[in-house]
């Protein structure tokens, strides 16, 4: 099921528009068909949705053509008449695509100017802290990394739940395989079973093993 | 109702549309979830040998932390390259990648080959075999060695990505001369912690028989050092058979106690055990004879400095026994200088030990493990 849903948000937005188009079709022949009826005309303003803005910047990146990937995701950051969301969407996208790459320098940049931007966006903030920690750990920098996140979890302005039990679940993972304390990691994984059921990081073998 | 039911699809669409577009993608989110070292128990010639810790067999995965399970492995030493088998879980296969390629980094001496380890759509891999680095193999002399190893992503779907680290691992591996005898058929970690430190970087039998015996004669209590029983009586060794060995017992005290006391049955069924636990084929010989013999001055096991004892008369001794030669952790002998005896033709040992007399009975045994 999960192999699906991942699927699905592939390839959702990119057949989305033609499905739009496709439907739509179909209901204007059917009207046109219907000889006896009068037509009723039904209006629907296809605009580009904001968030849709960085779909080819997606399309590289998970190309892994980073590099092109950063160029469109900056196109579209640098374009006035891109909307709120897609610029700051795109900015993200642009701190991890540095991140696949190693240019950790780069990607701490994005995502802290992100942070600083975006102060009232919780979960853009979550996202970006979860990278920010991400590295911490690639470069050793265990406890900065569970500050980072304690921190943000604390803070308690992540509204996506999916994403604040990740935040959790990495603490957890920090602790049990970087810092060797089973325990305190077992008592993290509990917390996330407990308090985020239904989450998808709440079937992940680590907290299932718990309760087990 | 058809224009209903479309435009019900069509917000459907466009509200996963919203959804998806809104969860932003994470950095590559993978763990390793068991490694197993010893995973065919039938065979050593390609993994790790069956022991056991606190009495209990110890069975792969040995790392398994979300149980909280880090247990010891065991390899004979002529065994370089063993291959050790791990699984994997991805937690979120966003890219739609399939594979990755995972490699360990460690600054110790072992480390694994790459591997390709493939994802199922629920993110398990099953066991994935990793070979061990041809550079990198594992030592060749008994030993025990603490080492961890950086789990990293190399490759995604074949194309090469900065190397990520996914997971650390922290082990504790012991290598022995050959295949363990009775009474250590499945070794006890306990054991290997003292000889295969006693013996580390040994690669011979009586090299490492003599660490061994070196080992016990200086082997420490709660106060530093084992004793001798002012009446010459075993503590642990059954006497009725000079053979049953309570094992257990003896490490409770020696964790636990300030006096420890050994005789030389004790001792000798010590050799006997934590050599045979490192792949020696190794005994002990009990002697007597009456008249009791004089013993030549000695220095008995416990003494923290050289105290030679002149007055002793024992009707009966034990000491080790390993190639038909003595080892002897009980005492040390003063031949110029003071030496524990190790490798040392029988004759030529009685004849240091005993100032006049002679043992003429004799019995070879295998120590046993009793509780």
């Amino acid at each position: 099921m999960d192999y699906i849903q991942r699927r699905l948000r592939i390839v959702f937005p990119l057949i989305a528009p033609a499905a739009l188009v496709i439907l739509f079709a179909a209901v204007r022949s059917e009207h046109t068909a219907s000889a006896s009826q009068e037509p009723k005309e039904i209006t629907i303003t296809l605009e580009k949705p904001d968030n849709a803005a960085p779909t080819e910047g997606d399309m590289l990146r998970k190309s892994f053509r980073f590099r092109d990937a950063i160029d469109a995701y900056t196109a579209v950051a640098d374009n006035e008449e891109s909307g709120a969301e897609a610029v700051k969407e795109s900015r993200y996208y642009i701190g991890l695509c540095h991140l696949w790459i190693g240019e950790y320098d780069e990607a701490v940049h994005a995502f802290t100017s992100l942070t600083a931007d975006y102060p009232e966006d919780g979960d853009a903030a979550g996202h970006a802290r979860y990278c920010l920690a991400w590295i911490d750990v690639q470069r050793g920098r265990y406890g900065e990394a569970l500050a980072a996140l304690n921190e943000t979890l604390a803070a308690g302005t992540v509204a996506d739940r999916e994403l604040e039990a990740r935040l959790l679940f990495m603490t957890g993972k920090i602790h049990l395989a970087y810092l060797n304390d089973f325990g305190t990691a077992r008592a993290i994984f509990l917390r996330v079973g407990a308090e985020y059921p239904g989450t998808k990081i709440a079937a992940h073998p680590y907290v299932t093993a718990q309760t087990q | 109702m058809k224009r209903l039911l479309y435009l019900s699809f069509i917000i459907a669409v466009m509200v996963i549309c919203s959804n998806t577009a809104m969860a932003w993608d994470l950095p590559l989110d993978i763990d390793v979830l068991k490694i197993y070292f010893n995973h065919n128990t039938g065979s050593t010639a390609s993994d790790g040998l069956t022991i056991q810790e606190d009495e209990t067999t110890i069975t792969a995965p040995e790392w398994y932390p979300a149980s909280s399970k880090n247990e010891e492995s065991a390899f004979l030493k002529s065994l370089r390259m063993p291959t050790v088998k791990a699984e994997f879980y991805a937690y979120d296969l966003w890219q739609g990648y399939s594979n990755v390629t995972v490699i360990t980094d460690s600054t110790d001496v072992w480390r694994l080959s790459e591997s390709t380890v493939t994802f199922l759509p629920n993110g398990t891999s099953g066991e994935v075999s990793f070979n061990t680095n041809a550079s990198y193999q594992q030592p060749d002399t008994v030993g025990k060695w603490s080492f961890s190893w950086a789990w990293m992503v190399t490759k995604i779907d074949g194309g090469s990505i900065t190397p990520s680290k996914i997971d650390k691992s922290n082990h504790v591996i012991y290598n022995v001369l050959a295949k363990p005898n009775a009474p250590m058929d499945t070794t006890w970690v306990e054991v290997l912690d003292y000889s295969c430190v006693w013996t580390q970087g040994e690669d011979t039998v009586v090299g490492a028989a003599t660490k061994v015996a070196e080992g016990i004669y200086d082997m420490d209590d709660l106060d530093g050092d084992l004793d001798w029983p002012n009446d010459g009586d075993p503590r642990y060794t059954d006497m009725n058979d000079y053979e049953g060995f309570d094992l257990s017992r003896f490490f409770e005290n020696v964790d636990g106690s300030q006096y420890v006391f050994v005789n030389c049955s004790d001792c000798a069924n010590l050799f006997n055990i934590f050599s045979a636990a490192i792949g020696c084929d190794a005994h002990t010989m009990r002697r007597w004879g009456a008249p009791a013999p004089t013993m030549s001055p000695m220095d008995e096991i416990g003494d923290e400095q050289i105290a030679w004892v002149e007055v002793h008369q024992w009707a009966m001794h034990q000491y080790g026994w390993l190639g038909s030669k003595v080892y002897d952790p009980v005492l040390k002998l003063n031949q110029g200088s003071p030496f524990v005896p190790c490798d040392m033709n029988q004759v030529t040992y009685e004849l240091y030990l005993i100032s006049s007399g002679s043992y003429t009975g004799y019995e070879v045994l295998t120590a046993e493990i009793i509780d």
